[in-house]
């Protein structure tokens, strides 16, 4: 039988009492699903709850907790892929993927130091709810693009699954994309299957320090594009302005206070030098260049894709913006404009992290006026409770997107008992 | 092959229905003559044939979203089409049904190398794209072998891959945006020029599903920039299990090459004789590895494989030395499928994927199936991801061998479920596969997928009768039956 109790859980406002419902078993989850139906009762699905504040706060009547799902099925390295259950965490799968020479191609960020949880603690199942991916999303993708298979009980009490172990597979609708970035609206998961790759030999990044004084954004954009747009095969590219550089626990990166552009090349020795060389031939026009060895270069990443430069002040407002990449610097300078706060970009110049100081709601608005006018999207990923419940965390979608949303969720969950309002206001 | 019955009612008002049509397109976009529907009554899956009740042919989204809203209105089933390439069925036209083809979606809209990406409508061709950019040194990745032939459209409907998505990924990790009107005539815009990060993965859910779901009218995909260089392999081995072994051990020893292609002696032979690539004869198998990336990385890279590859015991190792060789070693495998065509006259090719470890057991069970079922075999594989291309040899005109090539490659699909790999690689599921889907899904899996069937298209009128073996109405999916089943806990309000 699985565990039921009362537990009492510090979210960032407010104490609050909930039933805990803690399965071990698939059954187990479909009997708490079955019962939810029948009291009509609504499921918040956690698992370590280092994201629980990511998205809209759900208001649900008890807790479906997923962390003693927790185990590694199956791994097999040469077959290149993991088969886990979602409460595994992240950091424990990349070091049994370690000890082979293997990794997640999609550098999972740690998000969990932004929301004021440890590092180290973030489970796979969030990792996929939320479709992570670190600064390689450029050339590699993000969660979704790894998920290979999953098993999970919907919000029918239904156990079903699609997807396998293999890549090469399209035998009926690719469920595992939709279950990438459902953040648990749709169905809970209790397997999953994620492709892994052996990890590269060498990582060099070359940092190029801009003059001092005036902004280096658009160049920096410029360059970036320059160095995507080579045969170099650029795996990071990244550029934090002056105004952040100091946050920065890297004393290369620290040290000069200047804004740094940072450019990733990995893979077989002979070849990262050759790139590198050439990479570095275009750089040292606009300044002094500076090479990161792989130690210094997994830091950096790992700082730039766990977004650690602002995980400092929990309490500041942190928006996520994805735009055509070459449009960021004109983005960046426009949202500066009527929002106070800094920012950097990374994939190369795709994603800009903005850490405002504050939040009004009339500042909104404007913020998604100018990303609309480009064709991108804002995400509101950390902010108080009060906040996230008022405005369109995920951006409000177009009226047609949004009823097509309405209608899938419905597909899976219709009494919309799983995370509800998590996503988009419920209704 | 049982298909939805067709709907007398609709028939019936057939010439009704082409007037309406007219109204919507310029006059040669609606065939209904005989003669001239008949170019469309298969795709290339040529064993199934269907005269559709009219074709359709418009040049725009709005053209496309009145032919739909129109058709939702008067429950008229449509069949979306793009160039005719598909190997599943998946364009076979219904009795009943409106095929509308996206041919005259021919252009590009867009090329914007600072975003790298390329907005194209879905009747270009997949090479159409990489010709577009190519002066610039850029190129489209995914590179099904019809690329000269098959539609963006279509690839995104299949997801389909090529030799080289070991590396760069199927059309899914390729495509950025679409534009798309859903059956009831509504048109979206999804995704952009930017990486989409919240909401639920439409692109995702688009991609691969055969026509389904919508009808994709505008398709942005990623380009990237051309490799410096690109040099091959030629690897033969006196065993397929030889050959297995080198390719696991390529890729345990951490290298991931641009492509890895396998060839069993029958396909070897064939080519041979067809295209003189100058392949060694006296090989079981024959391996194809090819490198991309800078001059250094790939030499080295080079050096490697020809290490391991000597440890695995191949019996003979040739690197390409130019482009024209590289381009050589490449021509056999590329014509494979012709050259099969020209020692058989009949081939089916099945498309199954399964995991690397069981190459060589699927192959010699593969064998024993051939002699069970009296018919040859030649296989050409994508050995670096699973995925098996067996081509079964049948002349159909025996009486009984079509039916038996088919129960072969069905046992041959039966087989790559079972030691757990899937029933389509990249080909779909069509007609070809439909009735096979419960080997791999449970019913369960089945009526969840089709529930978000529903959600897109709840009157079924977007290609029917491919994919799921039973259709099964959306309001009897969308029930809700809640089991018995005790009560462990009473609901205790939130405070
Ligand atoms: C003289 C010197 C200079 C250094 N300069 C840098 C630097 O610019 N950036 C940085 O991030 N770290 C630098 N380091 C630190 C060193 O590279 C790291 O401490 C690290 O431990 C090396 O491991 P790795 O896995 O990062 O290097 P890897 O990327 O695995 O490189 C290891 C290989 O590079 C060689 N190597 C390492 N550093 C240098 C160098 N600077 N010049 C030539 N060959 C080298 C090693 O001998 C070895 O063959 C330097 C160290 C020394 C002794
Ligand atoms: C010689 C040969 C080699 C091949 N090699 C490969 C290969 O290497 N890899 C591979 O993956 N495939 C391969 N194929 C299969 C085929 O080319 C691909 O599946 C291709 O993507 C089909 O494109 P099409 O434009 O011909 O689509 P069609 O055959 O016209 O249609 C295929 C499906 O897509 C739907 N569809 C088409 N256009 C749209 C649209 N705009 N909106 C919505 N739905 C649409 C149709 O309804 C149908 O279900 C090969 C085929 C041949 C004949």
């Amino acid at each position: 039988m699985f565990i039921v109790g009362f537990f009492l859980s510090l979210t960032f406002q407010d104490f609050e009492i909930m039933q805990h419902n803690l399965p071990s078993t698939k059954d187990e989850v479909i009997q708490i699903i079955e019962t939810a139906l029948k009291t009509q009762s609504s499921l918040e699905v956690v698992c370590h709850k280092t994201k629980r504040s990511y998205g809209r706060p759900v208001d649900a009547d008890q807790l479906l907790d997923m962390k003693n799902f927790s185990s590694v099925i199956n791994y097999e390295p040469s077959e290149l892929y993991i088969q886990c259950q979602p409460g595994a965490k992240v950091s424990d799968l990349s070091n049994i993927l370690d000890q082979n020479k293997q990794c997640f191609a999609f550098e999972p960020p740690d998000w969990g130091p932004m929301f004021g949880s440890k590092a180290g603690s973030g489970s796979v199942g969030a990792l996929v709810a939320c479709n992570l991916a670190g600064s390689r999303r450029i050339k590699q993708g993000a969660t979704r693009d790894h998920l290979l298979g999953f098993h999970a009980i919907s919000g029918r009490g239904e156990e079903f699954k699609s997807g396998g172990t293999v890549v090469k597979n399209v035998a009926g609708f690719d469920l595992s994309k939709l279950m990438a970035g459902s953040l648990g609206t749709l169905a809970v998961m209790t397997q999953l299957t994620i492709k892994v790759v052996p990890k590269p030999e060498k990582a060099r990044s070359i940092l190029l320090y801009w003059p001092k004084g005036k902004s280096s954004d658009h160049p920096a954009i410029k360059v970036m594009t320059q160095a995507l747009g080579s045969n170099y095969e650029v795996s990071g590219a990244s550029h934090l302005p002056q105004s952040v550089v100091h946050r920065s626990k890297l004393n290369f990166v620290n040290a000069k206070n200047s804004a740094i552009t940072a450019l990733r090349i990995e893979g077989p020795e002979p070849s990262v030098e050759a790139r590198c060389t050439a990479l570095r031939r275009i750089l040292i026009k606009f300044g002094e260049t500076e090479e990161l060895h792989t130690s210094n270069s997994l830091k950096l990443w790992k700082e730039i894709s766990d977004v650690a430069i602002f995980s400092e002040d929990t309490s500041r407002p942190l928006w996520r913006i994805m735009v055509p990449p070459a449009f960021g610097a004109d983005i960046g300078k426009k949202v500066l404009k009527s929002m106070e706060g800094d920012l950097f970009y990374d994939w190369g110049g795709g994603q800009i992290w903005l850490a405002s100081e504050s939040y009004q709601n009339a500042m909104v608005p404007k913020l998604f006026e100018i990303v609309n006018a480009v064709g991108g999207e804002v995400n509101l990923v950390r902010g108080s409770k009060k906040v996230r419940s008022e405005i369109d965390v995920f951006m409000q979608k177009k009226p047609g997107i949004l009823e097509l949303t309405r209608k899938i969720k419905k597909a899976f969950d219709p009494e919309e008992i799983l995370n509800p309002g998590r996503m988009y206001p419920p209704g | 092959m049982r298909m939805p019955e067709p709907d007398n009612a609709i028939l019936d008002h057939r010439s009704e229905i082409i007037a309406k049509l007219k109204s919507f397109v310029q006059a040669d976009g609606v065939i209904s003559e005989e003669d001239a529907i008949r170019a469309y009554e298969c795709d290339a899956l040529m064993a199934y044939r269907q005269l559709p009740m009219v074709v359709v042919l418009p040049e725009t989204t709005q053209q496309v979203a009145a032919i739909l809203r129109y058709c939702y209105e008067q429950n008229i089933k449509i069949v979306p089409r793009g160039a005719g390439t598909g190997l599943s069925g998946g364009a076979l036209p219904l009795a009943d049904g409106v095929t509308l083809g996206l041919g005259k979606f021919n252009r590009i809209k867009e090329i914007d190398f600072e975003n790298r990406c390329v907005v194209a409508q879905p009747g270009v061709t997949n090479l159409g794209i990489t010709q577009a950019v190519e002066s610039d040194g850029f190129y489209y990745a995914p590179d099904p072998s019809s690329q000269i032939a098959c539609s963006i459209g279509g690839n995104v409907a299949e997801n389909s891959g090529g030799v080289h998505c070991l590396k760069y990924g199927l059309t899914t990790n390729n495509l950025l945006g679409l534009e798309m009107v859903l059956m009831s005539g509504e048109v979206l815009r999804i995704g952009g020029k930017h990486l989409v990060a919240a909401g639920y993965d439409l692109l995702g859910i688009i991609t691969g599903s055969e026509g389904l779901l919508g009808v994709v009218t505008e398709v942005t995909v990623r380009i990237l920039k051309k490799p410096e260089t690109a040099r091959a392999l030629l690897l033969g081995f006196n065993s397929l299990e030889t050959s297995a072994e080198c390719v696991a051990e390529i890729i345990g020893k951490g290298i991931i090459p641009a492509g890895m292609e396998m060839m069993d002696k029958k396909s070897t032979l064939a080519t041979e004789e067809f295209v003189n690539a100058g392949y060694p004869l006296d090989v079981e198998a024959l391996l194809i590895v090819e490198l991309d990336g800078t001059e250094i990385e790939v030499s080295h890279l080079i050096k490697q494989i020809e290490v391991i590859a000597s440890d695995a015991g191949a019996t003979s190792i040739r690197v390409s030395h130019s482009e024209e060789e590289r381009l050589n070693f490449w021509s056999g495998r590329k014509n494979a499928f012709p050259a099969i065509g020209r020692i058989s006259p009949d081939y089916i090719c099945m498309d199954g994927t399964i995991p690397r470890k069981k190459l060589s057991f699927v192959l010699k069970k593969i064998t024993e199936l051939s002699d069970i079922h009296g018919l040859g075999c030649a296989n050409v594989f994508h050995a670096g991801d699973g995925n098996l291309h067996p081509l079964i040899l049948f002349d159909a005109n025996k009486p009984g061998e079509l039916e038996r090539a088919e129960k072969f490659g069905a046992d041959i699909l039966k087989l790559c479920v079972k030691v757990g790999g899937v029933l389509t690689g990249e080909h779909g599921v069509g007609v070809e596969k439909r009735d096979l889907m419960g080997e791999m899904f449970t019913e369960a899996d089945l009526k969840q997928q089709q529930r978000l069937k529903c959600a897109f298209d709840p009157r079924q009128l977007l290609n029917p009768g491919k994919v799921y073996p039973k259709l099964h109405r959306c309001a009897e999916l969308g029930k809700l039956h809640v089991h018995r089943g005790v009560l462990p806990f009473s609901h205790i309000p939130r405070f």
